[in-house]
């Protein structure tokens, strides 16, 4: 684990991440400037962001098992992680992305759940 | 293979509650958070999205259907949210410009001057003009306001883009509309003064005729023989002829009264009258038609001088002076002394020369002519206002006329 909390094979990974919106709501364009910033701070580089507007696509719901909206999932390091909210917590995102273990941030407390894909 | 109520079997499934547990919550939470403001419900058939309407909803719609273009763009310049009407501008559909660098859609050399205005942007509201450049290459002028939005957006910025090309083409025909108006008013200035010319020209045509008669008439009646008639009216018709040409290159504004009467008694100074006429006086710029009367009366008085005054004798000669009497009126004065002549006598009958010198000055002047027959000599003096004598245009000034009765 390095200072930031990472391990080395996480610090090596490229996040695949896919974020469910719908059009363009308020949360939906916050969750996405939230996350794309979230990213460049603490993943540069090796990252990447597929948008997927359920207004458009609602079909595509079902796989990832959406419900609210809008919901980030971590597709990639596995296990499949979901956010749901615009992710205005920094911390709370980076616990629940598993950038950051949540006992070095949050003191043990788990503030957002993951499920084994 | 796991058997469900094995002791494996349970543990994986207790596991499983619990994240469905902490997902449950999770959800819970942001909705109680208001973080969420979408649903997707399971409708049998499919999935469908229900929107939550928050109070936000309104100014949604507005900003949405709004005709200026709206952006939100995210710390490092990319796109966040955009509504239609930009995404029209740009020629490229809503959901490629998401996540999309605004700055890949500005002309390359406004790019850091859209980045200074971000910047300023951030601490206070910013405008601009830019170009934005499509894909097809095309470029659109556009007016853009910049503002920092709320704190939690993370240095996020928005702004309001306006189409400046109708404005810009209206400031053109605008542009194009004043300049033909100035070409209006120059060609109606053009043809004012084309008319004024004309007008000018007929009316110095037909005083000129009318001197011209007047001449012939008087002369023809009041001269002896036919050839002693001719020569004088040549002679009369060559002192105006002078007269116009001086005034003629002087673009028929006015001349100056030395160069007049020099002009006048040119004819009059060959031989042995060289010297004898004298021409002392300060410059005064005349009028046009002083400069005639002046022509004419001079023109009399030296053709008496030669038959019968000062220049028929080898002795005698004539002192031409004229100066401003520094009076209230400023009154012009000026003198013809014969000197040195055969003894004068008052003619017998006045002849036209006479009546032109007596009154051909008055009617363009109020002057006052006077003829003094001294026997020692001729002298006549002219009096007018000064203000009447000296010319500034060729325009207001009252008609020329040469009337002798």
């Amino acid at each position: 684990v390095n200072e930031t909390g990472e391990t080395i094979e996480q610090k090596t990974e490229t996040w695949a991440l896919r974020l469910y919106v719908a059009g363009q709501t308020t949360r939906s364009v916050a969750a996405f400037a939230n996350l794309k910033k979230i990213c460049d701070e603490h993943l540069p580089g090796r990252y990447s962001i597929e948008v997927i507007d359920l207004l458009v696509h609602p079909q595509l719901a079902a796989g990832d098992q959406i419900v609210a909206i809008p919901t980030l999932v971590r597709k990639l390091p596995e296990p499949l992680r979901k956010i749901v909210g615009d992710l205005r917590d920094t911390e709370r995102t980076l616990v629940g992305l598993q950038v950051r273990p949540a006992s070095l941030t949050l003191g043990g407390e788990k503030a957002v759940h993951g499920t084994d894909a | 293979l796991i058997y469900p109520f094995s002791s494996r079997g349970l543990k994986m499934r207790s596991e499983d509650l619990a994240v469905r547990l902490e997902e449950a919550e999770a959800t819970l939470r942001a909705i109680r958070e208001a973080a969420v403001d979408a649903f997707v419900i399971d409708e049998g058939e499919g999935s469908r999205v229900y929107m939550l309407e928050g109070a936000d909803r309104p100014y949604s719609i507005l900003i949405e259907q709004m005709q200026q273009g709206a952006a939100v763009l995210g710390a490092d310049g990319s796109i966040s949210y955009c509504n239609t009407s930009l995404a029209e501008l740009l020629g490229v559909p809503v959901e490629k410009l998401i996540g999309a660098p605004l700055h890949g859609y500005i002309a390359a050399d406004q790019r850091a001057y859209f980045q200074a205005l971000l910047r300023a942007g951030r601490t206070r509201k910013g405008q601009g003009e830019i170009r934005f450049e499509r894909g097809n290459g095309t470029r659109v002028p556009v007016r853009v306001t910049v503002s920092a939005m709320e704190r939690d957006r993370g240095g996020a910025v928005g702004l309001t883009i306006t189409d400046l090309t109708t404005e810009r083409h209206y400031a053109e025909l605008l542009a194009v509309n004043q300049a033909l108006r100035a070409s209006e008013a120059r060609l109606k200035a053009e043809e004012e003064h084309q008319n004024f010319l004309i007008g000018e020209l007929t009316h110095r045509v037909k005083n000129t005729l009318a001197v011209v008669h007047s001449m012939a008439h008087h002369t023809m009646r009041n001269t002896g023989t036919f050839a002693e008639a001719v020569a004088a009216f040549e002679a009369r018709l060559f002192a105006l002829s002078s007269a116009h040409d001086l005034l003629i290159s002087r673009s028929w504004r006015g001349a100056e009264i030395q160069a007049l009467v020099a002009a006048v008694i040119s004819p009059f100074r060959g031989g042995s009258s060289k010297s004898r006429i004298s021409i002392c006086g300060e410059e005064i710029w005349i009028q046009p038609n002083v400069a005639i009367a002046f022509s004419m009366i001079l023109h009399e008085l030296a053709t008496n001088a030669v038959k019968y005054g000062s220049l028929s004798s080898e002795t005698g000669r004539v002192e031409i002076s004229w100066e401003v009497a520094q009076d209230n009126q400023q009154t012009f004065q000026l003198r013809w002394a014969e000197i040195g002549g055969p003894p004068v006598e008052m003619p017998r009958r006045k002849g036209f020369g006479s009546r032109l010198i007596e009154q051909g000055i008055a009617p363009n002047t109020s002057g006052d002519v006077r003829l003094l027959f001294a026997r020692e000599g001729l002298v006549c003096t002219i009096d007018a206002p000064l203000d009447a004598i000296r010319g500034g245009t060729c325009q207001d000034r009252p008609p020329e006329t040469l009337s002798v009765r």
